[in-house]
């Protein structure tokens, strides 16, 4: 992984990151059972409230247009148990989704795969016997313990490109990063870009006030049901504002959106 | 205002600017727009005619980086940081267009079929609704202009005193997610026109007329700080308080006090946009997401239209809630 101050240097130098993109799924991080502060006192992410997770793993890496584009290869778009009820009511209106070039957007392989909705997203994980994150679990993942803006701390990262392409919007040219080299300071358990990048879809339905009506919790899952579920992280089209540990983003499951990736997480083997 | 800075101050010029008629909404606060020609795309580039630019460099004070909403480029309103590079996309405040190069769209003839428009931009009181209804996000950045100014929600309530005055701070998600649940849609950047500026063989360029008139809209100035109160108001007004900036068809503020979200994404060429022929142009024409960037129309209270009165046409970032960013929903008529 690159980081703050060694990206220049090493580009040249890093053979990893100049060998063909490899449609290898992201290595899994374990994350241990434990409690974290969840929320901020930010009223549209509030309230604070302590949550407790089982132990789980979690990809190190936003998934790659290389890793979907493998998940289609092997017919994902058309294996029914991939998918939920509602999911598959989606594939019948969008039987490729948006599309390889819509996905790829002129990007290498290794940059995160976007313009993939919440059932797609789903189904990739179930594929790769996962599931989409938690937003508890996303949270803990990217920021530990919690009490905190972004993972590594409440510094603004001035100098990650995730930052300066939303803030002074000037965007042509820029976009997004590999999803292995990511050039944020690191949160506590190692993953890349949980901030910035691109969003990550949640397995959780948004609601305002869920914190505030499930209080302190095990394992929480988010409200029943719903009309939208939960973005994490921001995007590299966003100000850092939105890119920080708590900011929950409302969007239809069927949103397909040029900033929009995900993840996966994995039951503890 | 910058001293040495000639305003055009049409009003009152020989022939006076007579103001559109006020026009009743239906139960839905809604206003019908009749079918029409108009040309869309870039209309018209530079100053308004007697309008004298300021020196190369831009007006003083533009050049200090503020603590303000940086989301704001490219309104006049640039807070940039030092070292940073300078932006592509050009501001108004210099006195080159504000619309991107790659967006200066020739015109072209497009037909506009009948439909409705909300009357007003949707206001805090109607948003409020929303939010209850739904659990929604509240209208909040996490940074220190949104908060300091005033601008946050702390919860599904307008902040004290603005029930009347515009949402802002909504992104074109939210927006669209308004509408729907309205049982409405955002307007295309060509309904909006017609609505705004009624069809082409009237020629105006703005909702009144041709000339320019300093308090028939609330709308910004050249210089940092970009806010301005000779119209009467600094930031956002109540909807409705401009009636001599009227539009045609009734549409109160559709110039000024809040930038409006269409349904269009910004486009480079007129091969993206989707079209069906009809007479001697093209109608439907719409340009519907994903894209990187969402047409905005119609200014705001932080935006000097002296500068450019294409200028109302504008790009948004999709996902940022911006203190200038607003809305008003369209639908089938009944």
């Amino acid at each position: 992984m690159l980081r703050v101050g060694l990206g220049p240097a090493l580009a040249g130098l890093s053979l990893v990151a100049m060998a063909a993109p490899s449609d290898a799924p992201s290595p899994k991080v374990a994350v241990p059972a434990g409690s974290f502060q969840q929320g901020s006192a930010t009223e549209a992410d509030a309230p604070l409230r302590t949550v407790t997770l089982s132990a789980f793993q979690i990809d190190r890496d936003e998934v790659s247009i290389a890793a979907f584009e493998a998940f289609v290869a092997a017919g994902g778009y058309s294996r029914p148990e991939l998918w939920t009820e509602p999911g598959r009511a989606w594939l019948a209106e969008h039987p490729q989704g948006a599309g390889a070039n819509m996905r790829t957007q002129g990007r290498p392989g290794d940059h995160p795969v976007v313009a993939v909705g919440w059932f797609e997203a789903d189904a990739y994980c179930r594929w790769r016997q996962g599931s989409l994150p938690t937003e508890a679990q996303w949270e803990h993942a990217a920021c530990g313990e919690g009490g905190r803006r972004y993972p590594w701390g409440d510094q603004d990262a001035v100098d990650a490109a995730w930052f300066d392409a939303g803030k002074f919007g000037h965007l042509d040219g820029v976009s997004t990063q590999p999803v292995a080299e990511d050039t944020a300071p690191a949160g506590p358990l190692g993953l890349n870009h949980t901030v910035g990048n691109v969003w990550e879809w949640t397995a959780d339905w948004y609601n305002r006030d869920s914190y505030r009506q499930e209080g302190d919790a095990l394992d929480p899952v988010g409200p029943a049901n719903g009309l939208w579920r939960v973005l994490r992280g921001g995007s590299y089209m966003n100000l850092p504002s939105y890119a920080t540990c708590a900011h929950r983003e409302p969007a239809r499951p069927d949103r397909v959106a040029l900033t929009v990736g995900f993840r996966c997480a994995y039951p503890q083997p | 205002m910058q001293p040495g800075v000639q305003m055009p101050t049409n009003e009152g010029d020989a022939q006076p600017v007579p103001t559109n008629a006020a026009v009743a909404p239906d139960a839905d606060g809604m206003v019908p727009v009749a079918a029409g020609w108009i040309k869309l795309g870039a209309r018209r580039v530079g100053p308004v005619p007697g309008f004298v630019l300021p020196p190369a460099g831009g007006a003083p004070g533009n050049a200090a980086a503020g603590a303000d909403d940086p989301s704001a480029q490219g309104e006049g309103g640039a807070a940039r940081a030092a070292g940073a590079p300078p932006p592509r996309l050009e501001e108004g405040q210099s006195g080159r267009p504000i619309v991107p190069a790659e967006d200066r769209l020739s015109p072209r003839r497009v037909w506009v079929s009948a439909f409705r428009i909300d009357r007003t931009e949707v206001t805090r009181a109607a948003y409020a609704k929303f939010l209850v209804a739904t659990g929604y996000r509240l209208p909040e950045v996490d940074e220190n202009w949104a908060r300091d100014d005033g601008w946050n929600w702390t919860s599904p309530t307008p902040p004290d005193g603005t029930a009347d005055h515009p949402v802002v701070l909504v992104s074109w998600y939210d927006a669209t997610e308004y509408c729907r649940w309205r049982g409405a849609r955002l307007p295309t950047e060509a309904e909006w026109q017609l609505a705004a500026l009624g069809p082409v063989e009237d020629g105006r360029i703005f909702p009144w007329g041709n000339a320019w008139g300093d308090r028939r809209i609330n709308h910004g100035q050249l210089a940092a700080p970009n806010f301005d109160d000779s119209d009467g108001y600094l930031k956002t007004s109540p909807v409705g308080s401009f009636p001599a900036g009227r539009s045609p068809f009734g549409l109160e503020d559709a110039f000024g006090n809040a930038w409006e979200f269409t349904s269009d994404r910004r486009v480079s060429s007129w091969d993206q946009v989707q079209h069906k022929p009809y007479q001697d142009g093209w109608t439907d024409v719409h340009a519907p997401m994903p894209g990187l960037y969402v047409a905005v129309r119609g200014g705001s209270y932080y935006f000097d239209f002296r500068i450019n009165p294409a200028g109302e046409r504008h790009a948004f970032l999709p996902e940022l809630r911006r203190k200038t960013s607003g809305l008003r929903c369209a639908a089938a008529l009944p």
